[in-house]
């Protein structure tokens, strides 16, 4: 499945509205959790979870 | 007026309130006579009616989330969510197209009720929505909920009752509730006409006007902001929350849209939550929608392979697949290459991903894959401790499972048993949710159990899962059709077994017919029909084909089974070819084994090794089960497993005699007499065998009578004169019953309790035994605390406090069975605690 055939698929099923790099949120319970994480140092964890890619294969898209 | 009134408010839904517009629209939902749908969704305060109709009654609420839109599994989920939830308990398996949950909400009707069961956002699913309004035909209340001012227009939906905006509209006099007192009579017609007497709107602002709190809007998993308050935050920072909170298949959605960098390590734990929840064609999507390089990432890559494969499109993957696999070791990936590969090229793959890494899957398919069926077995079971160190109870369950079907297609049921039933622990006690492993789970354990004897918990599980599967998933539901069948026959209900193979022989594609027809025409031997077992044998010949083995070979088994009164020899050359083929499962070649010698009963030289170990092993049942009628097969059963008496009763759920291996038909009153005889090996004599029979109220037998009832029975059993006993050795499944009681096996006791004692009968003696025997199971039960034991029993005693409390205290926590148990506790007056007042929200 190429990727334009999954977006389109995937269209008008998105759990969440996005607002360019951002996303809207309305669950207390989850805005708690964010506000944790930032008192908890953000960046440090984010760096622990993305990680750079490594192994791509060299197949276009 | 408004302030007079605000004082009196005890809404709870404080600081708001609004009183006079919920019992309005909580009587016109509650005294509905119809299903109910409601219009407008939450501008107009649907999510706060829902949330005080919870306060009143039992509610199931679920919200479909945009992602469940044209996903039966994922609509199935959110339901299973909700009423779990709300039940405490593991009733409902996830993973499975939501047909299978409303089949088991009817099932468990009256064990769940009163219910009502909510839907907002049915937008989303409207047809869904419209088959779960026809659960109020079995008793359920049923609120679904649309955002749109407007019903679709789906069938089934035109029979409710339609509350629309013009309804659910706040009035003036009732925004005047909601408004905060003292408030100047301008202001409060400027804040009503601003919210256009919509609740949410006109809430918010009344909180706003009192400086209040803004008000938090009730939603199935929690408060949640006004939709228009909602706050924007980085994506990334989101996806690491949502991981937290353990939303791992929202977690992974946001990051593949927002922070593709995040998604190969969140798979970890996404990509297992995915399958576990039956998502796996969804996260197909998901990761097809990645941008390079993102999508070929090892772990993305072997994540995007196995969930494509779930949609049936790895075909477009293996290039791709391939070429990685030539550059990168990658040992799951290439283990999960393996399963894809014809046979050799296969366990070649498998094998050079095992010594790449042992891990818990590519030992696990290297266990598979292996061609010696024995050795496979041995490195299954060092998968399984493989998976305990160092996997994900996933991979344990998985494991586990793999080797006990290993297990069985090797004939080794007892051991087989031992490590499903162990795999369905670890499923449970776990909480995994992939619903059609666990029927896959249940079905091996299932057979192992018959065909070891051990028939005990097995009905309900079988049945109920059989009933919910049917039509949704028809693969799985042929297999537990022809497990059900196997499960009656050895329950000694033929008729049943029959009635089920032949649903499944004709239901069947072309191949699967052929794996069927041997099972089916055991049955119809089982009834002398030779003509229609000749008849599906050949047609299973003609079907099968000769280029695939496995079915030629299924084919050959019908055939020679289907034919066995023929002496020729082309019959016994079938059944040989049969058992000598070692890629077909034991209870396959078993049967060939045991039809072969009907024809050959000279034939055990040629038997092969490994066979003849599984056939002396086998338990009688199995042997039931695999080969009859016993008028025909009870010499090949009695050179396996000798019989020790001439005479065989049965007086439990059914009558049944054998003399010397012949049937014997007793009318009634002579069974009630051979149960009279068998329980007094001494002798009875006459008055006391009257009293024996005598009705509860009534007389027994005249002298003339008497003796004309004996005279009849002498002519089919050798009994004495006075005092009356058997003359003969005998044997009776209520003796049997005693004996495994006084052993302390209890599991195999209740197994022969296939129904009451004599049903039917109301003989004063056997009125008074029943309750004896059923009284000894019981209390044995109890002593045991065995939870099969307890289920199997309670459930057929019916309302029972102290076996129902025991079988919830036994069952151990994840079985689905645990609510059933509780909510019939709750039924039968006993001491339970109760399931929680207000809704559960999924």
């Amino acid at each position: 499945m190429t990727r334009e055939e999954a977006l389109e698929r995937l269209d008008g099923t998105w759990s969440f509205e996005l607002r360019g790099d951002q996303v809207m949120i309305r669950e207390l319970s989850l805005l708690s959790a964010v506000a944790a994480i930032r008192r908890e140092g953000f960046v440090g964890e984010h760096a622990r979870v993305a990680r750079p890619p490594q192994g791509a294969a060299a197949s276009g898209d | 007026m408004r302030a007079a009134s605000r004082g009196e408010c005890e809404s709870a839904l404080a600081p708001v309130c609004c009183d006079v517009w919920l019992t309005r629209l909580l009587e016109a939902i509650t005294g509905a006579d119809r299903p109910v749908v409601l219009l407008g969704g939450e501008t107009y305060g649907v999510p706060f009616l829902i949330d005080a109709l919870g306060d009143e009654a039992r509610v199931a609420w679920l919200s479909l989330p945009e992602r469940v839109r044209d996903d039966p599994v994922g609509q199935g989920n959110a339901l299973a969510r909700a009423v779990n939830q709300l039940t405490g308990e593991s009733l409902l398996p996830h993973a499975l197209p939501y047909k299978a949950h409303l089949q088991l909400l009817r099932q468990y009707r009256h064990d769940l009720q009163p219910l009502w069961i909510a839907v907002s956002n049915a937008d989303v699913a409207p047809s869904f929505a419209a088959e779960l309004v026809t659960l109020q035909d079995q008793g359920y209340r049923v609120l679904i909920a649309f955002e749109s001012g407007h019903a679709p227009q789906v069938e089934g939906l035109s029979r409710c009752q339609m509350v629309g905006p013009e309804v659910l509209h706040v009035t003036r006099d009732e925004a005047d509730l909601v408004l905060p007192a003292g408030l100047p009579e301008d202001q409060a017609e400027a804040i009503y006409s601003e919210s256009g007497g919509r609740f949410t709107q006109l809430a918010s602002l009344a909180s706003e006007a009192a400086r209040l709190p803004r008000l938090p809007v009730p939603s199935p998993h929690g408060p949640i902001l006004p939709r228009q308050r909602s706050e924007a935050v980085d994506i990334p920072l989101a996806v690491l929350a949502l991981r937290r909170e353990g939303r791992q298949l929202e977690a992974l959605e946001l990051a593949v849209r927002g922070a593709p960098d995040m998604v190969d390590e969140l798979l970890r734990t996404a990509g297992p939550a995915y399958q576990d929840e039956g998502a796996l064609p969804r996260l197909h999507l998901l990761l097809s929608s990645l941008p390079q390089p993102y999508r070929s990432q090892e772990r993305t890559l072997e994540w995007r392979f196995l969930a494509a494969a779930a949609s049936n499109e790895s075909a477009s993957l293996m290039d791709e697949v391939d070429a990685f696999l030539e550059g990168f070791d990658a040992p799951d990936l290439r283990a999960r290459r393996a399963g894809f590969d014809i046979h050799d090229r296969g366990f070649g793959l498998a094998e050079s991903a095992v010594r790449s890494r042992r891990t818990p899957l590519t030992l696990w398919q290297y266990g598979r894959l292996h061609p010696d069926l024995a050795r496979g077995a041995e490195l299954l079971k060092e998968s399984v401790q493989l998976a305990e160190e160092r996997g994900t109870p996933y991979d344990v369950a998985r494991n586990a499972g793999s080797l006990a079907s290993r297990l069985v297609e090797l004939g080794q049921y007892r051991r087989g048993a031992s490590w499903a039933q162990y795999a369905l622990q670890v499923f449970d006690q776990n909480g995994l949710r992939d619903g059609a492993r666990r029927l896959r789970l249940f079905n091996e354990l299932a057979v192992a159990r018959i065909l070891t004897g051990d028939l005990a918990g097995l009905r309900r599980g079988l049945e109920d899962s059989q009933a919910s599967i049917e039509g949704s998933l028809p693969d799985m539901a042929a297999s537990y059709r022809s497990t059900l069948a196997w499960f009656e026959q050895a329950s000694g209900r033929p008729e049943v077994a029959l009635e089920l193979m032949r649903a499944t022989y004709e239901g069947s594609p072309r191949v699967s017919k052929t794996r069927f027809a041997y099972q089916l025409v055991r049955c119809l031997n089982e009834f002398g029909r030779s003509d229609e077992a000749r008849r599906v044998a050949d047609e299973a010949m003609e079907l099968s084909g000769a280029a695939i083995e496995k079915p030629r070979l299924w084919g050959l088994l019908a055939w020679g089974m289907a034919n066995t009164a023929s002496t020729e020899d082309e019959v016994a050359g079938a059944l040989l070819d049969v058992m000598l083929a070692r890629e077909l499962p034991a209870e396959q070649r078993v049967s060939a084994a045991l039809h072969y010698l009907l024809v050959a009963p000279d034939g055990w030289h040629r038997l092969p090794a490994d066979v003849v170990e599984v056939l002396k092993g086998l338990h009688p049942v199995a042997l039931r089960v695999l080969s009859g009628p016993a008028a025909l097969f009870q010499r090949v059963w009695d050179a396996i497993v000798p019989v020790r008496a001439e005479l065989r009763l049965e007086f439990l759920g059914r009558v049944g005699c054998r003399l010397n291996g012949k049937e014997v038909a007793l009318a009634p009153r002579l069974a009630e007499i051979a149960l009279a005889l068998a329980l007094h090996p001494d002798g009875l004599t006459r008055q006391r065998l009257n009293d024996f029979l005598a009705p509860d109220t009534g007389v027994g037998l005249s002298a003339s009578g008497m003796r004309a009832t004996l005279t009849r029975l002498r002519g089919l059993l050798p009994v004495s004169e006075a005092p009356y006993r058997f003359t003969v050795g005998y044997t009776a499944d209520i003796l049997d019953a005693r004996n495994h009681l006084l052993d302390k096996r209890v599991r195999e006791a209740i197994t022969l309790l296939r129904g009451p004692l004599l049903p039917g009968s109301e003989a004063y003696g056997v009125e008074e035994q029943r309750w004896i025997l059923e009284e000894e199971l019981r209390q044995a039960a109890l002593a045991a605390a065995d939870p099969d034991a307890l289920f199997d029993l309670a459930d057929r005693l019916g309302d029972d406090p102290e076996l129902w409390s025991a079988t919830v205290e036994a069952l151990p926590p994840g079985d689905p069975r645990r609510a059933l148990a509780r909510a019939r506790l709750r039924r039968s007056g006993g001491d339970v605690d109760p399931y929680r007042a207000n809704s559960a929200r999924a």
